[in-house]
């Protein structure tokens, strides 16, 4: 690996973001593609607390760290990478049903999804069904994340996947959703992924996507 | 002559100092005049602003003196009392009550242990296991039935726990309409809404949204509650490092601000109306995000609730009985016992959430028997040990003398039972015996003793009159959410 790639990964690791900066900044002053810098550094780096997470040798807040030291080298470089790499891994559309005011774990989520490389766009709580497809329509997203924390909201999840169906759009983006009443059962029967947390969460978006 | 006397009836347990209240005082008062609530709600909003506050759109910044005549007009005694009246809550400073908590969506299966979506038969059996059990004197749903409609869960839930048991009531309510009708029952069991309000026999769980935010629904039904004098807490359920800042003090400076800002609007509505205050702090779970309901943080965060209720002399509630684990195990029963025994020295009144697994999610008939038990413990704890002559016995321990025994004695006789607690369902059989019995690990000894509740249990509490009159007003409400047809929320 590339000693620039290492250095930026080292610095997301140790979540110090003004050095992932920097560091990016001088990678491309010295020639080096974006592309490159996104793949053995950022990215990289990025895999590398995801693996600690999972060992609980890290916790939330570090991760949501070196997710945002990611993002300052990933903001850099945006604007420089061309054609297919400037897509990305895609967008995100992420939101609360109607009438549920539940919120925070849908916005941890939100900031996992962000940290993995996706664009996420957080419609907040209390989302009515139209919103989320005209959302996911309007984006282009690949990905349109539910939350629903209560079994009075939950059937807001079907009769969003129905409008997305009926808007012609199911097929092309996968749904995921989540929220402590849910079930993998209950998912599976309106057409849903599951997760049953945002570490999870992850995992399945990045198996939607690949 | 004796001087200087200072008797110990029990443990004098103090986190904070009352330098160290006050400065979480001072704190929270600071939130409410700086940075404010945001009230959704216009008449909650025209109430805080006639009164004083500064109000735009709906952010209200409240200024001390306001919080301070609300926490002099609250009363510092609040009772609910059950259908029948000699089981009583008197909430006041250090006196302690257990009880459970509400609208947990699964529930362990009594026959077969199995983790399914709770039905209303739960809720049904909740009643007949809670009446069984005396160390826990108030009820509320603990499921939330699936099967009915869940625009009025609440009014079959109330139903369905008091069909077999007369301790108090704690519950949630869907909305405001719901509330009316939930009022309206219990006012057919007190006989009369001024009954109902001098002796409210149900309590309502109402909160805010941390940070800083009344929603709609939840300040109607707080209004509501202090309208008819039915006892309300407005308890944060904030979570520290998620929706409060993850260093405690802070957390709970936070969480006090927006149950401060609620009693404010609850006593602006209708001054003297009951309020418990608190804050139902957790911290979340750094691997798994999960809001804990057993951390040390949470009990500690509890117990200082029960100090604010002294220092304020407001009826606080508190949270114990529960656990994180998702059975009845090992985890369970440590953090049944490490959480009530710690609300006991807290203080905190209304104890809630007892019968919890799961981190709230899980619901367990058998739970609640394993709290029974830990609470006759932690009772028996609180009486301390009573010393004086007659409990010193000098005359008896000098006539057994060298050698002698005392199980026969009178003394023992007339003494044992008032000393010694006698478990219900703990095991105390030495290995041989045990084993001669089965080798029933405690959990297996309670589930089948749930077992023989749920299926002795069969005439209801309830009169045909309370029973036809709680359909009929069920049955209204199930027409009028027809007619509207009303959305889910
Ligand atoms: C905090 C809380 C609240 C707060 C929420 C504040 C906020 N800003 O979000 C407030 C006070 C508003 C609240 C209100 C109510 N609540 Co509440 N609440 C909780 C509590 C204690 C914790 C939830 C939480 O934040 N957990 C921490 C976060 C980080 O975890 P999480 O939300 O589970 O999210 C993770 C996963 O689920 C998953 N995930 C979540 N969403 C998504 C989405 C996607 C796409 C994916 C992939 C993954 C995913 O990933 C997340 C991160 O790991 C739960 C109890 C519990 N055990 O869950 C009750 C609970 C959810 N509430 C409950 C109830 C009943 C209510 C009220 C109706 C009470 C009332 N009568 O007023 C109101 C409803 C208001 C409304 N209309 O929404 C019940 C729900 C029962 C049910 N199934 O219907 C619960 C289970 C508690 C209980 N047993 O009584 N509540």
């Amino acid at each position: 690996m590339s000693l620039f790639g290492n250095e930026i990964k080292e610095a997301i690791i140790s979540l110090d973001i003004a050095s992932v900066g920097q560091l990016t900044n001088k990678a491309l002053a010295d020639g080096v593609k974006p592309k490159q810098i996104l793949d053995d550094g950022l990215l990289i780096g990025m895999a590398v607390v995801g693996e600690r997470f999972k060992r609980s040798e890290m916790f939330v807040p570090e991760v949501l760290m070196a997710a945002k030291a990611m993002t300052e080298g990933l903001n850099i470089i945006k604007p420089l990478l061309a054609g297919e790499d400037a897509k990305g891994k895609g967008t995100v559309v992420l939101g609360t049903v109607k009438g549920d005011l539940h919120d925070i774990g849908k916005r941890i989520v939100a900031m996992m999804f962000e940290g993995a490389g996706f664009d996420v766009i957080d419609l907040g709580y209390d989302v009515k069904p139209e919103e989320f497809v005209s959302k996911v329509k309007e984006t282009n997203a690949c990905i349109v994340g539910m939350s629903a924390m209560l079994t009075t909201t939950m059937m807001q999840m079907k009769i969003t996947v129905d409008a997305l169906k009926e808007a012609g759009l199911y097929d092309k983006v996968g749904v995921m959703v989540g929220g402590a009443p849910l079930t993998v059962e209950y998912a599976e029967g309106i057409g849903a992924k599951y997760s049953p947390d945002a570490q999870v969460a992850v995992e399945v978006a990045n198996n939607i996507v690949q | 002559m004796l001087t200087n006397q200072k008797v110990n009836s029990g443990p004098n347990f103090e986190l904070w100092s009352e330098e160290q209240l006050h400065e979480l005082h001072l704190a929270s008062l600071k939130i409410l005049e700086n940075t404010g609530v945001v009230v959704h709600d216009a008449e909650a909003l025209k109430l805080l602003k006639d009164a004083g506050a500064f109000v735009e759109e709906n952010v209200a910044k409240i200024p001390a003196h306001m919080v301070e005549d609300a926490i002099k007009s609250a009363p510092s005694r609040v009772t609910i009392t059950g259908l029948d009246e000699k089981k009583q809550l008197n909430l006041y400073r250090n006196n302690v009550y257990y009880g459970l908590g509400t609208d947990l969506p699964s529930f362990t299966d009594p026959y077969t242990g199995k983790i399914r979506e709770t039905v209303l038969d739960d809720v049904i059996n909740v009643g007949k296991v809670t009446q069984a059990c005396d160390n826990i004197d108030f009820i509320a749903s603990l499921g939330l039935a699936s099967d009915v409609d869940q625009r009025m869960v609440d009014l079959y839930h109330l139903k369905s726990v008091r069909m077999h048991c007369d301790k108090p009531n704690w519950t949630t309510a869907v909305d405001a309409d719901s509330l009316k009708a939930l009022i309206d029952m219990s006012a057919v069991s007190a006989g009369g809404y001024e009954e109902l309000r001098r002796n409210p026999t149900f309590g309502v769980y109402n909160e805010p949204i941390s940070p800083l935010v009344y929603s709609e629904e939840a300040v109607q039904k707080l209004m509501m509650c202090a309208e008819y004098g039915i006892p309300s807490t407005w308890a944060s359920g904030i979570i520290a490092g998620a929706t409060g800042p993850v260093t405690l003090a802070g957390c709970l400076a936070l969480g006090n601000a927006e149950g401060l800002g609620g009693l404010v609007i609850h006593q602006l509505k209708r001054k003297g109306s009951p309020f418990i205050l608190g804050i139902v702090m957790s911290i979340m779970d750094m691997m798994t995000t999960v809001s804990s309901y057993a951390s040390p943080e949470f009990i500690m965060a509890h117990a200082i609730v029960g100090q604010l209720g002294r220092f304020y002399d407001i009826p606080t509630y508190g949270t114990g009985g529960c656990s994180d684990s998702n059975v009845l195990d090992a985890q369970a029963g440590m953090e049944a016992a490490f959480t009530n025994f710690t609300a006991a020295l807290g203080g905190t009144n209304l104890t809630h959430d007892n019968g919890y697994l799961g981190a709230g999610l899980i619901g367990s008939l058998s739970m609640i028997m394993l709290d029974d038990e830990v609470n006759g413990y932690i009772k028996r704890f609180m009486r301390s040990v009573e010393i004086n002559s007659d409990t010193l016995a000098l005359d008896l321990i000098h006539e057994v003398g060298h050698g002698g025994e005392f199980v026969s004695k009178t003394h023992t006789f007339q003494n044992f039972r008032k000393e010694l607690y006698m478990p219900k369902h703990a095991n105390r059989k030495q290995y041989q015996s045990w084993r001669m019995d089965g080798s029933k690990p405690i959990d297996k000894v309670i589930d089948e003793r749930v077992i023989e509740i749920i299926e002795s249990v069969k005439e209801p509490l309830l009169s045909a009159h309370e029973i036809q009159m709680y359909d009929e007003i069920i049955g209204e409400r199930e027409a009028k959410i027809k007619v509207e047809g009303l959305s889910y929320v």
